[in-house]
């Protein structure tokens, strides 16, 4: 019996032996295929990336690559070089665009509904996240239009704030996404201006039409469709008479993929742009871009269409200062402030002004009442997206430019906000910085 | 420089093992030495300079205390050993401490001493312990004194624990630094740890803490109590698997030179006790602690009070090491007084209650440990924690928390399946089980990390320019 016992438990211990030596054996057979197969790979990789020709462009990001850096003693000292060429070997690295792919397929195994604050919305929406504002800077703004507009009592003024499609179209939005409450946003910014002006609510009408395509899939601006509906809203506050009823839809292009594409990575959807040509109202017109010096008889450049960003064919993109003046005798001269939401919404403006003078606060540095004088003014009409709007610090700069009596106490207007906000010497000086500062800037102000 | 980046993995890695393998063996350490300089240097051009003062300098009191001993004269060796622990420990505090020390001056003092807060050396709380392991055990003559000043180089710089641990002490790797054999396989196994620890680091830990990131920047007062247990859960996992992840990349990459550190993290979130759960986090740091001040200070081997302050002692140390603020300190204390209490007054509580229920209790106090620990400060931890309790919260649950539960629920599943020991246990009896194939399956498991890790690598410098504003 007990011999028995003894023989069984020596059988067991062997069979565990044995496992355990089988274990080892598959273990370290393992252990000595994956040294192998590692160190090809990393010589593979390596190889490939230093023969691999240099790209210096990359199309899917729409910007340069970094270039290997030049050694020098001082960039190695700040660590610069190293930083550089840290970012040298990432950029060139080959399949570049192919391994970013792969990323966003794991995101999308892993379930992400978001990629580089661009939420991945239904049926192929991208949409943009809208950012916390610096409530100071906000105020800084509103205070100098709304001082803007009492110091021009006789001109009504008027302002028009277009909510981002992640606000409109909470039906394409992912389930139960965290969305900032922009008609809240834009109900603070009405009583922040006060009476003198007239908010024009752009958000009901948009809500109203949220199923059709008003916004772009691919791209963070309002499509003509939106554009038109804005502008019947607009058009009825400002009452503007003898719409036209008929329009001619162009689609000029069918393939636009836009900026929300670049920046979330997904290039699923395409988008379709159109122009809008009214039938009955047919006006000529003469498009003065005044920096540039340059003059147009269309505010479409279809050049454009060949180009990453189609939706600037309305104008070629944003311009400091455009002069349009139309052959329409009604005597109405409008003066638009504007993002680049408004480019798309002059088209259906152009039938009813005699001028249109289109000023964008980012890149423009002169008197903004001269224009006032010199154009004899009937109407100001702010036109911004939300986001845009609450992330802007040229705003107020542009309006506080005067002449020297009332200068001062604009100034003191100016010197408040500058305690306020703290950053307003940096604003000014970012302003001239261009587009992708411009972008960062808004996103790193600090919440309220 | 980090691991998880394209740089190191696919530039600096493959150039360091084909210099480290292709050199005769005496002059494996040099390499060691030089591209760990290099790989120091790369992200602090200048404080290189301060890593080399400190190798030249612990060194010659390595001798001097060692010499001394040896010939009698303690005093003078006592001497050269408290004057190598106060510049070590000098060096450290000046660059770390030198700042919050003076804040708070300023804030007490009705006086306003300027000073400059200096960048932090990269890993000069780990590599600080190092030196001092060292220094300590030569004087204590619990190891030989080191005269290659290429070994002792290597051995203070050397890249792979340099920035993040973990904090080998001298004693455990003295034989290895002098004859250490590399082979194939333990190539191979340092490979696998390496790229289970990418892994940890860049799918999961990176990932996760999207989440928590999101979660903290709400509003104030929007933030529901489900939403601050979430942020805190993602927290939870995402410090898990960087530092740990970190580690075993680390660990990984001494295999692959031969050398075998100390496992640093052994499943964590698995402990029913804090005091288990000290046992299985950091354990390096843990141990240094144990063997450099508590032991000295007479452990638990003293009278009670002593004991209780050895402890707290302790504590406060280990939580002012993890960073130069008040929160961190709390942190420390907070867990002294958890250990306190465990040790002296919930030791017959605890071990009478079911498995589940000291797990629970566990990772709670774990978890509100992380928010001491992420807070910027005090006050946004008290408040956080507050709405965690539902004091300050904006509802008990919202969209905003569905949102990322949902979005998050692979991610979360995924950190749950990866900390626990059964997983690890369960992968291994299917690879090198019965089925003689299976151990193939392991190795596309492990290509497959490599691939998907890549990818997030290459996509670090994703930025796209956008005609934004325009």
């Amino acid at each position: 019996m007990e011999r028995d016992q003894k023989k069984t438990d020596q059988k067991r211990n062997d069979r565990r032996k044995e496992q355990k030596r089988l274990r080892h054996k598959r273990q370290s057979e393992l252990c000595r295929r994956m040294a192998r197969i590692f160190v090809v790979v990393l010589g593979v990789f390596l190889a490939v990336n230093i023969v691999k020709p240099k790209k210096e462009f990359s199309d899917s990001e729409n910007r340069m690559l970094a270039k290997r850096p030049q050694l020098t003693w001082e960039s190695i000292k700040s660590g610069k070089y190293m930083t550089e060429f840290e970012t040298y070997v990432s950029d060139q690295f080959f399949l570049r665009n192919q391994w970013i792919s792969l990323k966003l397929y794991e995101d999308k195994f892993l379930g992400k509904k978001e990629s580089n604050g661009v939420y991945l919305g239904k049926r192929g929406y991208l949409m943009e996240k809208p950012d916390e504002p610096d409530w100071k800077n906000v105020k800084r703004n509103v205070a100098a239009i709304g001082e803007f507009a009492g110091r021009h009592s006789e001109i009504p003024v008027y302002m028009a704030l277009v909510p981002n499609a992640a606000y409109i179209l909470k039906d394409k939005m992912p389930a139960n996404a965290p969305v900032r409450d922009q008609l809240n946003d834009i109900e603070r910014v009405e009583k922040m201006a006060g009476d003198a002006v007239k908010s024009i609510d752009v958000a009901d009408a948009m809500k109203k039409h949220s199923s059709e395509e008003i916004y772009y899939k691919t791209d963070h601006h309002w499509t003509s469709l939106g554009a038109y509906y804005g502008f019947e809203k607009i058009a009825k506050d400002m009452k503007i008479d003898g719409l036209e009823t008929e329009y001619k839809v162009h689609v000029v292009s069918g393939d636009f993929q836009g900026t929300l594409a670049s920046k979330s990575g997904y290039h699923g959807s395409r988008d379709a742009v159109s122009v809008y040509e009214p039938k009955n109202l047919k006006s000529d017109y003469i498009v003065l871009y005044t920096e540039e010096g340059k003059k147009s008889t269309s505010i479409y450049d279809s050049k454009c269409l060949k180009e990453k960003d189609k939706y600037t064919v309305f104008f070629g993109g944003n311009h400091a200062r455009i002069d349009i003046s139309t052959t329409q005798m009604s005597r109405k001269n409008l003066l638009l402030f504007k993002d680049s939401y408004a480019n798309c919404m002059v088209q259906f403006l152009l039938p009813y002004y005699q001028n249109i003078i289109v000023v964008d606060p980012r890149y423009f540095y002169d008197s903004v009442d001269s224009i006032i004088d010199s154009y004899s003014i009937t109407d100001v009409l702010f036109l911004y997206n939300v986001n845009t709007f609450l992330g802007d610090n040229s705003i107020a700069d542009v309006l506080i430019q005067e002449e020297p009596e009332e200068n001062a106490v604009q100034e003191e207007d100016g010197g408040q906000g500058e305690e306020d906000g703290g950053q307003d010497g940096e604003d000014s000086s970012q302003d001239g910085g261009g587009q992708e500062e411009d972008s960062e800037d808004s996103q790193d102000q600090d919440p309220e | 420089m980090i691991f998880s980046s394209v740089f190191f993995m696919f530039m600096f890695l493959p150039i360091t093992l084909l210099l480290y393998f292709i050199v005769p063996r005496a002059f494996k350490n040099v390499v060691i030495l030089f591209v760990s300089l290099i790989f120091y240097a790369w992200g602090e051009p200048v404080y290189v300079l301060l890593m080399l003062f400190s190798i030249v300098y612990n060194y010659v009191c390595g001798l001097e205390i060692d010499y001394n001993r040896k010939h009698g004269r303690s005093r003078k060796a006592k001497f050269a050993f408290i004057m190598s622990v106060a510049v070590n420990l000098g060096i450290l505090g000046f660059f770390k401490y030198y700042g919050f020390l003076l804040e708070n001056i300023n804030a007490i003092l009705p006086i306003e001493i300027p000073y400059k807060a200096l960048p932090l050396p990269i890993g000069i709380s780990f590599y600080t312990f190092q030196t001092l392991s060292y220094v300590i055990d030569v004087y204590l003559d619990k190891v030989a004194v080191q005269r290659n000043i290429i070994y002792f180089g290597a051995y203070i710089s050397m890249f792979p624990q340099l920035i993040a641990g973990p904090i080998v002490r001298y004693s455990d790797v003295e034989q290895q630094l002098a004859n250490r054999r590399e082979s194939r396989a333990k190539f191979g196994d340092g490979v696998a740890w390496f790229l289970r620890g990418l892994g940890k680091k860049v799918l999961l830990a990176n990932n996760i803490g999207v989440a928590y990131e999101a979660i903290a920047a709400l509003p104030a007062g929007e933030m529901s109590v489900l939403s601050a247990w979430i942020g805190c859960a993602a927290y939870t996992f995402q410090i898990y698997f960087d530092f740990s992840g970190y580690s075993d990349m680390a660990i990984g990459l001494g295999k692959m030179f031969g050398f075998d550190f100390m496992k640093n993290f052994d499943y964590p979130y698995t402990s029913t006790s804090i005091t288990e759960f000290w046992r299985r986090w950091h354990i390096s740091l843990g141990s240094w602690f144990r063997e450099y001040v508590y032991i000295p200070l007479g452990g638990n081997r003293v009278s009670r009070p002593k004991a209780i302050r050895n402890i707290f002692v302790v504590w406060f140390l280990t939580g002012f090491w993890h960073g130069a603020a008040w929160n961190f300190i709390f942190w420390g204390v907070y867990y002294g007084l958890l250990l306190f209490l465990e040790k002296y007054a919930l030791k017959n509580v605890l071990e009478r209650l079911p498995k589940v229920v000291k797990h629970v209790y566990t990772m709670i106090f774990v978890m509100i440990g992380w928010v001491l620990f992420f807070s910027p400060g005090m006050g946004s931890a008290v408040k956080y924690i507050g709405v965690m309790f539902g004091i300050g919260a904006g509802g008990f649950a919202d969209g905003t928390a569905v949102y990322y539960l949902f979005n998050y629920f692979i991610l979360f599943v995924l950190s749950i399946v990866c900390s626990i020991p059964y997983t690890y246990k369960k992968f291994t009896q299917f690879a090198f089980g019965k089925k003689q194939d299976h151990f193939k399956a392991a190795m596309v498991c492990y290509v497959l990390i490599f691939l998907l890790s890549t990818a997030y690598l290459v996509n670090a410098t994703y930025n796209p320019f956008l005609y934004f504003r325009f």
